[in-house]
């Protein structure tokens, strides 16, 4: 069975391991753990997500740094990216709507609403 | 020489200060023509009588009628405070002396008194408190604008440090809910409770943030029963009430409005949600929107918004309902922020705070009336566009 691959790139570490206890409670799923953009830019191309999930406000290198060479690489330009911050701030929603079209979500969400969006995103490109 | 006669007709006519004799039983023995002119009788019509008929009640007075006739022939009195009543009830402010004169026999005692219309004097004082007062609060209001800045730069950094930490709680909580699906009914009530807490914090965080976002509205031409009408679906969707009616009277064909959609709908869903929560026991909540030509000026009492003239036409949206009331002492605070009556699971005490600001930017009213056990209404006061106001 092909696994439905995830990737969160996000500093806070507690919540990157939440994520992924609660995606892999559902056994076609299987995730990927980045603490920092570097790391991230570095699984993405490892790993071959379905889907990034992706913290905005992060140190060293921001999210839209880190979409930005996303989207810049041959071998990562079609990751569907969903953008998660703490910060609900229109600017940011703008910009990253503006950048690539991407699915922009507030936090804190609940595992049922994360797991449900990256499900919509995964079905609309036909990810099963 | 001067004989006694002449000195009588000299006090009368000559000294510019109103003054009177009394007798040692507090007779009116004689007035000058000061007197009478400042209080207003004629000639003949004080002598003979007690003289607290000129003294007035007033509670800003120390000699007041009912203590004048203890306090005079007690011996000197000078310059005290006090006021006399005119002949048609008028107070007048007056500094009030006077001395004890005794004649050759004892029994011969009279009390010579003489007061001065401080009334100028007075009315400038008050003005002087009045600029005092006004320069106050706009010191205060300052003081509370600069508060309330620093609040809002802080809230926004914080909402940040606190969201992060909630997602992780709330994560934590989905899963331990998913691992212990049959879980013992304390347990899952315990998981229930500190879901139903992080949440509460998100929305207090929340709220924090909207009192921190930057003040611009965007405004459109909007209709603002539909605005309510969005208003009360949010409602629904968010909260269970029963026992609760809504009865919603909209006027048809009443003119768009330039408004911010968003923010004015956040208004309606403040005051609507403190409706509910203001009728624990159940009741009713009208809301009515209607244009209205004003028959009187209307000022916010906060002194922060422009003026409604008379005559002037204005939107008004009521929002009412049958619960409690506001006692008096709340009412006052009722718009300061983080003042909140609904304890450890009601609001943050920012939505009126809020709903306020807003009208504010919107250059409208908002105006409480509330009676204890019977309710309370709050009115909206918006502008119509200018075209249609009729003055203009």
């Amino acid at each position: 069975m092909n696994k439905r691959k995830i990737l969160i790139i996000d500093d806070e570490e507690s919540f990157c391991k939440l994520v992924k206890m609660n995606l892999e409670l559902d056994v076609s799923f299987s995730v990927a753990i980045a603490t920092d953009g570097k790391k991230g830019l570095d699984l993405a191309k490892r790993f071959k997500p379905d889907v990034i999930i992706l913290d905005i406000m992060m140190p060293k290198m921001s999210g839209f740094e880190v979409l930005e060479k996303i989207k810049k690489d041959p071998e990562t330009i079609t990751i569907p990216v969903v953008m998660l911050t703490a910060k609900e701030d229109m600017d940011f929603q703008v910009k990253a709507a503006q950048l690539y079209d991407e699915l922009y979500l507030i936090k804190p969400i609940d595992a049922p609403t994360l797991k449900a969006k990256i499900e919509s995103v995964l079905n609309r490109r036909g990810v099963k | 020489m001067l004989d006694v006669k002449d000195i009588k007709d000299s006090l009368n006519k000559f000294v510019i200060d109103p003054l009177m004799v009394i007798d040692g039983r507090k007779n009116i023995c004689m007035v000058n023509e000061a007197l009478r002119y400042l209080v207003g009788y004629k000639e003949g019509e004080l002598v003979g009588k007690k003289v607290e008929v000129i003294f007035a009640d007033s509670e800003k007075s120390i000699l007041k009628k009912s203590n004048v006739e203890k306090l005079i022939g007690t011996g000197t009195i000078l310059n005290i405070e006090s006021y006399y009543q005119t002949k048609d009830g008028r107070e007048i402010p007056v500094l009030f002396s006077s001395s004890v004169m005794h004649g050759q026999d004892d029994s011969d005692t009279w009390i010579v008194c003489t007061a001065r219309d401080i009334s100028e004097r007075k009315k400038v004082e008050e003005e002087l408190r009045a600029a005092y007062e006004q320069i106050k609060e706009a010191q205060d209001q300052l003081v509370q604008a600069e508060k309330l800045n620093a609040i809002g730069l802080l809230a926004s950094g914080v909402a940040h440090e606190v969201k992060n930490p909630l997602g992780i709680i709330i994560q934590g909580i989905n899963y331990l809910q998913a691992k212990f699906p049959d879980s013992k009914e304390d347990i899952s009530n315990t998981f229930s409770m500190m879901m139903e807490s992080a949440n509460r914090a998100n929305r207090i965080v929340n709220t924090l943030l909207d009192f921190a976002k930057a003040k611009k509205l965007e405004l459109k031409l909007e209709d603002i029963n539909a605005v309510l009408e969005g208003a009360l679906e949010l409602v629904k969707a968010n909260i269970k009430f029963e026992k609760i009616n809504i009865d919603i009277d909209k006027k048809k064909n009443i003119p768009h409005i330039f408004v911010d959609k968003n923010r004015l709908e956040q208004v309606f869903v403040n005051l609507i949600m403190n409706a509910i929560q203001a009728m624990s026991e159940g009741g009713k909540i009208f809301i009515r929107s209607y244009e209205k030509i004003l028959s009187e000026p209307k000022q916010s009492i906060y002194g922060r918004s422009d003026y409604f003239k008379t005559g002037e036409k204005v939107l008004v949206i009521e929002i009412a309902d049958t619960g409690e009331g506001i006692p008096p002492e709340v009412f006052r605070k009722l718009f300061n922020p983080f003042f909140t009556t609904k304890g450890l699971h009601g609001g943050s005490g920012i939505g009126l705070y809020v709903s306020r600001n807003i009208i504010d930017m919107h250059k409208g009213l908002i105006e409480i009336q509330s009676a204890e056990g019977k309710g309370t209404k709050v009115s909206i006061f918006l502008r119509l566009p200018k075209e249609r106001r009729p003055d203009e």
